[in-house]
């Protein structure tokens, strides 16, 4: 696993890069879409296919906790099992939900498919023994804006111990030889106290991980508050490594972090605005200057509309599909609704994605951004 | 259809049927409709609301699906049949370039509504929306089928329930046919549209006949089989499917409505069917239950958390050339992925085995491959009685 930023933006902590793993090449910033063993929620492989720009997948720890011996049987890791060769980050956490667990010095407590789920440091290490990531989140313990100080700093406290403590078992397994880079991701914790988060991020970045996760955001903090805490964070940490934020999805709340210094991201924002019957439509160029924000598919409004979503839209939905039957089919709660909106949704905000690296790459990524923020604030 | 008319004969302008090869009573045909041409026998699967749920049109397509079933009761009630008909019928709305079936939206009506009664007029019924009474006759349902568009629409008929006895039985068969009158002249599409007549009769094989000999008069494209695939026994099940195959005539489809099982698909087809539909494939799949020639595999039991081998290693499906059991296992109960791949699966199992029963009829091998595939359906000699039966009078000895 290697990171290697390509290019840094003038104006801003803004940078793209390429994160090389054994699976192949994530190109940053990079959404990684939350997946279920592998396939995105209503995108069955043969759907995923038409995508050249999912780089890698999300996966959720908590989704497979209980078929680790079913994946281990195989002995292929959890590549060979789910049958990808794409690179996958694994979360402990499925992006869609939160709950909050009482705090134990011993083990994180995930929602698994049968209740809740136990995993200490050595549980860790042993399924990623088990599942060869490519990249894995470490366990943690979340301290959300609204947690009280003694809590925030216990927080850090347990998640640095956590990490050493894998670290140690990875040695000890074998899994990381002397001097080569654990696969693991060390979350940055600390709520909104910014001498937490900063001490956090001081210690984190002295060990020898893959990156970091700037953890307990997208949790109801507001603006400011998440700013200061990004800026505290990045400030100590190396620009060599990748940064990753999990709940953020919305594409102004994401270029802000990306031009804070953000390169990875995964959230539950597809599956949300589809599942209210939304179809996102902000215009991403200069050229799509006058189209809505989104289009609320359960409208009566077009009801009798006999165009697709997007006309120069290339997903599978609008070059197949109006509108109107859309339309129809949430009218009659149809599980094909939330397919072709899901192959819409997907396609339109992971072109969102492709124009960010490629403004980057040109070097006009905040110019591009502030009309891009200037052309939504008018829709 | 855009009024191109498929076939010569005046009697079936939009339906075209020729059998290419037969072995005893069952018969593979080259079907040609408006939209699509295609090789019985065949199995339909069901898209009740402009959906086969969970499956994209593009899927369907890949799978090789030439017919899916629309259903004209919730069709008409959403998003109804003017909105349908200014957006150029239901091919157009939904996107889908090939077959399409509707019901008469007469068999929903009683099946689903709280109050639903028949008379002479039509079907009776308490709007589920407003409470307001309404009601469905032949002409509104020729209507509505119509404005869907469908290649075959089928005749509203008095259906009655296969384990009901008494005259009503008699009365519904008499009803049945003269509202195909009915269908008839209010259907004002013949050319694009096929208007099947359903024979009915319940369990009764003089009112069975009755009622072909009625419907045959009428010189219609095709006949449905309909009032099976009940309450009733399998023994009168295929008793009364025999009935009708022998005296529908032979160069006409028939279309055995809500068939269903791998089983009865093969049976039936040794009888002389040609058609069959049924929600069971994909209804199963959003269970968990994968078909397979044996039978059904349950992969929610862990007993599949450890097999590595797809689900049939025959199967040559997406699903089956890329997962494993121990993985479909694995996504059990969490979100749609599961239904999603199985109703994939099963849909394809179903189209395969049509395939299989098309091309064994074609090379004479038919009664090996029924013999080979109840052997596998049923081990241990446990073969039913009914099944035995009904193949020894399609010729074939199990």
């Amino acid at each position: 696993m290697a990171f290697e930023v390509i290019q840094k933006d003038d104006a801003s902590r803004a940078r793209c890069g390429r994160l090389t793993t054994k699976h192949g090449v994530i190109e940053t910033p990079h959404y990684l879409l939350p997946s279920l063993m592998g396939s995105p929620n209503n995108l069955t492989p043969d759907l995923l296919r038409a995508f050249n720009n999912v780089d890698g997948l999300q996966m959720a720890l908590q989704d497979v906790v209980l078929d680790l011996e079913s994946i281990q049987g195989l002995d292929k890791g959890v590549h060979g099992f789910i049958d990808t060769e794409r690179p996958l980050l694994f979360t402990i956490r499925d992006p869609s939900e939160f709950i909050e667990y009482s705090v134990s010095e011993e083990t994180c407590t995930v929602a698994s498919k049968s209740g809740r789920y136990k995993v200490s440091p050595k549980d860790l290490v042993h399924a990623e023994q088990i599942l060869r990531p490519d990249l894995m989140e470490c366990i943690s313990v979340e301290a959300p804006h609204y947690i009280v100080s003694k809590r925030v700093r216990k927080s850090v406290d347990i998640t640095l111990k956590w990490l050493d403590e894998c670290l140690r078992l990875e040695k000890e397994h074998g899994l990381v030889a002397d001097g080569e880079t654990s696969k693991l991701m060390a979350v940055i914790q600390g709520g909104t106290d910014l001498k937490c988060r900063k001490f956090s991020a001081q210690l984190s970045q002295q060990r020898n991980v893959a990156g970091f996760v700037l953890g307990s955001l997208g949790l109801g903090e507001n603006s400011d508050q998440r700013r200061d805490v990004i800026k505290t964070v990045v400030d100590e940490l190396p620009e060599s490594k990748p940064r990753m934020i999990g709940g953020i999805g919305g594409p102004d709340e994401v270029l802000e972090c990306i031009s804070q210094g953000i390169d990875l991201f995964s959230s539950n924002y597809i599956d949300v605005v589809t599942e209210w019957g939304y179809a996102l439509t902000f215009p991403i160029t200069s050229s799509q200057s006058d189209g809505p924000y989104k289009i609320n598919l359960q409208s009566k409004t077009v009801m009798r509309d006999a165009t697709p979503i997007l006309p120069d839209c290339q997903c599978y939905t609008c070059g197949r599909h109006t509108k109107a039957y859309l339309h129809h089919l949430f009218n009659t709660h149809e599980m094909l609704v939330s397919i072709l909106l899901t192959i819409h949704n997907t396609w339109h905000y992971m072109k969102f994605f492709s124009v960010i690296r490629e403004q980057m790459r040109d070097g006009t990524f905040e110019k591009w951004k502030q009309e891009f923020l200037q052309r939504i604030s008018q829709t | 259809g855009d009024g191109n008319c498929v076939n010569s004969d005046p009697s079936s302008p939009a339906l075209k049927f020729e059998v290419t090869a037969t072995w005893n009573r069952a018969r593979v045909a080259t079907l040609t409709l408006p939209h699509v041409q295609c090789q019985t026998p065949i199995f339909m699967p069901v898209g009740t609301q402009g959906t086969v749920k969970g499956l994209t049109s593009q899927q369907l397509e890949e799978i090789d699906c030439p017919v899916i079933l629309g259903n004209t009761y919730h069709l008409g009630h959403r998003p109804g049949p003017e909105l349908l008909k200014d957006m150029g019928g239901l091919h157009k709305f939904m996107n889908w370039n090939r077959g399409l079936l509707t019901d008469s939206g007469g068999f929903q009506m009683v099946s689903l509504l709280k109050f639903a009664e028949i008379t002479e007029e039509g079907v009776r019924f308490q709007s589920p929306h407003d409470g307001s009474m309404m009601m469905l006759t032949p002409e509104e349902s020729m209507q509505i089928q119509n404005c869907i568009g469908a290649d075959i629409m089928m005749a509203l008929d008095h259906v009655v329930s296969s384990t009901t006895t008494g005259p009503i039985v008699e009365e519904a068969m008499e009803r049945t046919l003269r509202w195909i009158d009915r269908c008839i002249s209010g259907h004002s599409r013949p050319k694009e549209q096929n208007l099947f007549g359903i024979v009915q009769g319940g369990l009764d094989v003089d009112l069975r006949k009755r009622c072909l000999d009625g419907l045959i008069k009428r010189n219609l494209p095709g006949y449905a089989i309909g009032g099976l695939s009940g309450g009733e026994s399998k023994d009168m099940f295929w008793r009364m499917v025999d009935v009708s195959t022998q005296h529908l005539p032979a160069n006409k489809p028939r279309y055995l409505m809500g068939v269903g099982y791998a089983v009865d698909l093969v049976t039936c087809t040794a009888l002389g069917v040609d058609m069959f539909d049924c929600v069971y494939p994909s209804r199963t799949a959003r269970f968990g239950t994968a078909l397979v020639p044996t039978g059904t595999m349950q992969l929610k039991n862990s007993e599949y958390a450890s097999d590595y081998r797809p689900i049939d290693p025959h199967c040559h499906c997406m699903v089956c050339r890329k997962y494993t059991r121990a993985y479909l296992h694995a996504i059990q109960g969490k979100e749609h992925l599961s239904g999603q791949l199985l109703t994939y699966h099963n849909i394809a199992y179903q189209m395969n085995l049509m395939r299989s029963i098309r091309e064994n009829i074609i090379s004479q091998n038919f009664p090996n491959f029924v013999q080979s595939f109840m052997k596998d359906q049923f081990p241990d000699a446990t073969i039913p009685l009914w099944v035995r039966e009904s193949l020894e009078v399609a010729g074939i000895s199990c």
